[in-house]
């Protein structure tokens, strides 16, 4: 009741242009936690207001709440992790195992609502340019950036409906629609995302790719040129991809890269998606560690593997010699006490 | 040196201690080991927010510690001699009281890169190196970065090591080594104290001062650079913080497996240190030509030698580090 009170009291200030204004100025708060919060809060008063000319404006909403539904799934599977290790460790496993079950229902649960959200944007998506795939739209250049977003959603929402047990039942052939529909898309243009969603996909479908192209070349050459522009999407989308296909190498490399760029800076303009790129591909770290050490990344180690050999190019068998007893260092000189 | 400065500076930028303090676990006074922590700001600093990381890890190699601030480092040392506490986290300078050895990673003019100063922490935290960081009844038990230290001269026409002679440093009284390198570029030591050496060189009593980069914005240093003078970018030594156990209190092994952690937070720490070297503005760094290098390099490889005949560094050690960066 609160709520529709809330509700009404807004609505009857905030006027159509607003939403349509600041909407998209969502994706400028370089803060995943604050710019989720703002869709969730938006989303039902502009879908109440019923307007046809607010559906962009609702999208922009949708993805920025869809992330947080993305939280909430990192943050259960981290636990669900930390219970598992815990569980291994501990003299009461049976009670970590319990915990690690819970986790793992609140993480589909979660999985279940991402589903959701991302695919009410690939629905509002495919209801203004079209379906998805089929023709490419004619895109003013501010639109590009809300198309790519759409299907990146549209891929979000094949992945998490898959891990909520199909609950949405979402085709999967929208995996193969994004691959198209960001052919259409200039990928120079925009940091290199569309060439890695592209490479994601070919990645995780198979048959889905040019046989004469390895994904794994493009997504590199993609995040590249993202990180080169100052936005980390691509990046994201590398460290996710490598992640989900177990390979190890290339998300060492994808972490590594990431580490590199944030020491140089993202671009001021594109604060939401960094930021949101950088949690994404803190969270394949966070895996790691959490599978390992029972913690998510030290702080300050972001880059390096828990437990990592402190290598250093030094014999210290050539320096000592053969194990025998040898001179102590000098101990205590000349002040006995401080 | 001035190894505090570095402490003071960062405070100045870190505002964390009270939370992170009351974040300890609770602990039995039967199992707690006390460490004695240097922190010019106390609880505020750099050197405490570390320790509150180290309790957390300490926790994994079943000891539980309390942490007990001091803004003294000379009574945290006596402190930890007195068997007041189980450990300290000390600076160097303060720590070869018990180990000339890990003080050793701090010799003049030995370690000129920051690659070479993670190589020597991760090389004496092998097992390989134990002998090295035991001494007597103490061990130390990791070694931190905290910033190469570098010479603030009033004038930039005084950058050369030649022209040091007949000139006036703040020299902090405690510190031999210090002393040493001061007399032998014929320069007068002007005894200073962690309270006094930047107030002597912003007010022009002294010629020259020494410390790490973090010091500039937090002493307000560039006030002694004015428009002449500048940071002459060449370590003249690495300032370290060093974490010395009394080992008899420890399980077996602690202090071998607390090296190896205190070497994995390298990266982590030295990212802090880059910070602070980053907001000394360019206008005042002084890139000395190779020539100039060379003679700032001979007198303290020189310096170096004399203090390690003399027993103030550990000749093993030195030897050591010496091999491990190509000297």
């Amino acid at each position: 009741m609160l709520w529709l009170t809330l509700s009404a009291c807004v609505l009857s200030r905030v006027d159509n242009s607003t939403l349509t204004q600041v909407s998209p100025e969502v994706l400028a708060i370089s803060d995943v936690g604050m710019a989720c919060a703002v869709g969730e809060t938006t989303v039902p008063l502009m879908t109440a207001m019923d307007d046809e000319k607010l559906r962009r404006s609702i999208a922009f909403s949708l993805i920025s709440a869809a992330m947080c539904s993305e939280i909430r799934v990192w943050d259960a599977e981290l636990e669900r992790r930390q219970a598992v290790y815990l569980a291994g460790i501990s003299s009461e496993p049976a009670t970590w195992s319990a915990l690690a079950t819970d986790a793992a229902a609140r993480e589909t649960r979660a999985h279940l609502e991402a589903a959701q959200r991302n695919l009410w944007v690939w629905e509002a998506l495919e209801a203004e340019y079209g379906t998805v795939g089929e023709e490419c739209p004619e895109l003013e250049e501010e639109e590009q950036v809300l198309y790519l977003m759409g299907l990146a959603s549209g891929s979000l929402a094949v992945l998490h409906d898959g891990a909520a047990d199909h609950a949405l039942d979402i085709n999967q052939g929208v995996a193969r629609q994004v691959e198209r529909g960001a052919a259409c898309l200039d990928s120079g243009a925009l940091w290199g995302v569309p060439g890695a969603l592209r490479a994601s996909v070919w990645i995780a479908v198979p048959g889905a790719g040019p046989e004469d192209v390895d994904p794994w070349v493009q997504l590199e050459a993609s995040a590249m040129l993202g990180d080169s522009q100052g936005v980390w999407l691509a990046r994201a989308l590398h460290a996710q991809a490598a992640g989900a296909a177990g390979n190890s190498e290339a998300l060492d490399a994808a972490i590594t890269a990431h580490k590199v760029a944030m020491e140089t800076g993202g671009s001021p303009e594109h604060g939401l998606l960094n930021d949101y790129s950088h949690r994404t591909i803190r969270h394949e770290s966070d895996r790691i560690w959490m599978s390992q050490t029972g913690h998510r990344t030290e702080s300050g180690r972001f880059g390096s593997q828990p437990g990592a050999e402190l290598e250093v190019d030094f014999d210290l068998d050539a320096f000592f010699g053969p194990e025998t007893p040898e001179t102590p260092a000098e101990p205590l000189m000349e002040e006995t006490s401080p | 040196m001035n190894r505090r400065t570095l402490l003071r500076a960062a405070a100045g930028v870190l505002v964390l201690a009270a939370g992170l303090t009351a974040a300890a676990p609770a602990v039995q006074a039967q199992d707690t080991k006390t460490v004695c922590v240097y922190d010019p700001s106390g609880k505020n600093g750099d050197a405490f927010k570390q320790a509150v990381k180290y309790q957390t890890a300490a926790a994994g190699m079943g000891v539980t510690l309390t942490l007990k601030p001091y803004t003294d480092e000379a009574i945290a040392a006596q402190d930890f001699a007195n068997k007041q506490c189980d450990a300290a986290l000390l600076t160097g300078v303060r720590a070869q009281k018990f180990s000339k050895a890990s003080y050793s990673v701090e010799a003049l003019g030995l370690i000129q890169s920051y690659d070479d100063l993670g190589s020597a922490i991760k090389v004496l935290s092998k097992e390989r190196a134990s002998k090295l960081m035991v001494s007597g009844d103490y061990e130390v038990a990791g070694i931190y970065p905290a910033g190469a230290v570098y010479l603030y001269v009033g004038d930039k026409e005084i950058a050369d090591v030649r022209a040091l002679a007949g000139k006036k440093i703040a020299t902090l009284t405690f510190d031999d080594a210090a002393m040493t390198m001061v007399r032998q570029v014929g320069a007068t030591p002007v005894p200073a104290d962690i309270g006094t050496f930047a107030s002597l060189f912003n007010e022009g009593g002294v010629d020259v001062c020494y410390a790490p980069a973090t010091a500039y914005n937090p002493l307000e240093l560039h006030r002694g650079l004015g428009d002449t003078g500048g940071v002459i970018r060449f370590p003249v030594s690495q300032l370290t913080l060093q974490l010395l156990i009394r080992s008899e209190e420890f399980p077996a092994g602690f202090g071998l497996q607390s090296r190896g952690w205190a070497a994995s937070q390298y990266d982590t720490l030295l990212g802090v240190v880059k910070k602070g070297e980053a907001s000394v503005p360019a206008k005042h760094w002084i890139d000395l030509p190779p020539e100039d290098h060379q003679r700032y390099r001979d007198m303290l490889t020189k310096v170096r030698g004399e203090l390690t005949a003399k027993g103030q560094y550990d000749p093993t050690t030195v030897a050591l580090l010496e091999q491990l960066t190509g000297q």
